[in-house]
């Protein structure tokens, strides 16, 4: 709740069975980086694939659309709020055009594009690379 | 119940708070963070906040992110009504625009981003300023310190019963995530090496861990004198710091909102 003073920030206990990990996307095979970024842009630019790469694992519905979906039982209902309250189908080159062009690239037509899923350990010198995954390709279509 | 303002002081704190939020904005700005900068971005996940649902069932933020020109407008018009309340703080007109710009671009930001950014203060510390009798406006930042204070002390409350507190690998567990990009990025320094550090070493991650529930807690004095306001803000900016440096989270966004406890003996 926005206007309630109430901040769960890592208060909850994370499962251990989830691997670190981190999502980029690649145009043509380039990763595009946001780590030097400021904090905000960083922020962003680290989530959205993250969180892209959980709508695309859902079958594209977000987690409202599946709240509203469960939770009100008339479908007339349900439907008039999730196509209101969500997204409607975000396709991968779609939703690529957009995050480029808020990371400031160029979004050039043709280009190959990748989801890209990092996962990793750590040792006690560093973080080591254990697997890397391609989520979703794509080509942008301008 | 009589509430005496000085008018005098109740300015020069809201120019301050007003400059250090002038600061913040152009760090979102200069970073690439504005509703400029999320035009066309397609995706947005606002979850299941009716605050937000108000916004979007009206189709606001989707109405400005689609059109460049008025995304361009809004920016443009928060930095203007900055500076007019930077001038004159007891424009409450200007202050109600301002307020539901920002308030509009957080409602955008945070639903484009797909989840909460709790860093909120941007916005609610607009929230006097809306007001145009001095009497409300004081109460109203009283409301807020007592938002304020409520925040903090909930997060040290949570950590309690979510159950982080009592778990001593949790904090090298969340230390996991915060720093993947600079790995993957290539760019290793001292922080990654703090934070290998920290990931090895459970006990100390616990007591830093424990260190913030403490100066979370300790927010509670608050509730019941406003004497120690001042140390207060001291320990809240050096818990925001070192977020900044264990965790990379930056407290962009909150600094406006904390300077309501430094300058609190003007205000009040």
């Amino acid at each position: 709740m926005l206007f309630f003073p109430y901040n769960d920030m890592f208060s909850n206990i994370t499962k251990s069975t989830i691997k670190p990990s981190t999502f980029y996307l690649k145009v043509n095979g380039e990763k595009v980086l946001f780590a030097r970024n400021l904090y905000w842009k960083k922020d962003f630019m680290e989530q959205a694939p993250n969180k892209y790469a959980s709508y695309i694992k859902a079958n594209q519905q977000n987690y409202l659309a599946l709240f509203l979906d469960v939770k009100i039982k008339d479908k007339n209902i349900s439907h008039f709020l999730i196509n209101r309250l969500t997204p409607h189908r975000v396709d991968f080159p779609f939703w690529a055009a957009g995050y480029l062009t808020f990371a400031g690239m160029p979004v050039i037509k043709e280009s190959k594009i990748e989801l890209c899923e990092y996962n990793y350990s750590f040792n006690n010198q560093t973080a080591i690379l254990e697997d890397s995954i391609i989520l979703l390709t794509g080509i942008i279509q301008k | 119940m009589k509430i005496i303002v000085n008018k005098n002081s109740l300015k020069s704190s809201s120019r301050i708070i007003l400059m250090i939020l002038f600061f913040e904005y152009l760090i979102f700005i200069f970073s690439g963070v504005s509703f400029y900068s999320l035009c066309h971005y397609p995706y947005f996940n606002i979850g299941i906040d009716p605050a937000y649902w108000l916004f979007y069932f009206a189709g606001f933020p989707q109405y400005i992110l689609s059109h460049i020109w008025l995304a361009v407008l809004c920016d443009v018009l928060i930095i203007v009504f900055l500076l007019l309340l930077i001038f004159n703080p007891f424009n409450n007109k200007a202050g109600a625009i301002l307020f539901i710009l920002l308030f509009l671009f957080y409602i955008s930001l945070s639903g484009c981003l797909g989840h909460k950014n709790f860093q909120t203060g941007f916005f609610i510390v607009m929230i006097p300023f809306i007001f145009k009798e001095d009497r409300n406006k004081k109460i109203a930042f009283e409301s807020i310190r007592y938002f304020l204070l409520f925040y903090y002390l909930s997060a040290s409350l949570l950590k309690l019963s979510n159950g982080g507190l009592f778990e001593i690998k949790h904090f090298s567990e969340v230390l996991q995530n915060q720093f993947l990009p600079y790995y993957t990025e290539g760019h290793q320094g001292w922080r990654t090496m703090l934070n290998v550090f920290l990931i090895n070493n459970h006990k100390l991650g616990f007591l830093l861990y424990f260190s913030s529930f403490v100066v979370e807690l300790s927010v509670v004095i608050g509730f019941f004198t406003k004497k120690y306001d001042q140390y207060l803000f001291l320990m809240l900016i050096a818990f925001h710091l070192f977020n900044w440096m264990l965790m990379d989270i930056a407290p962009i966004g909150q600094l406006s909102f904390i300077s309501i406890l430094l300058l609190s003996k003007k205000i009040f």
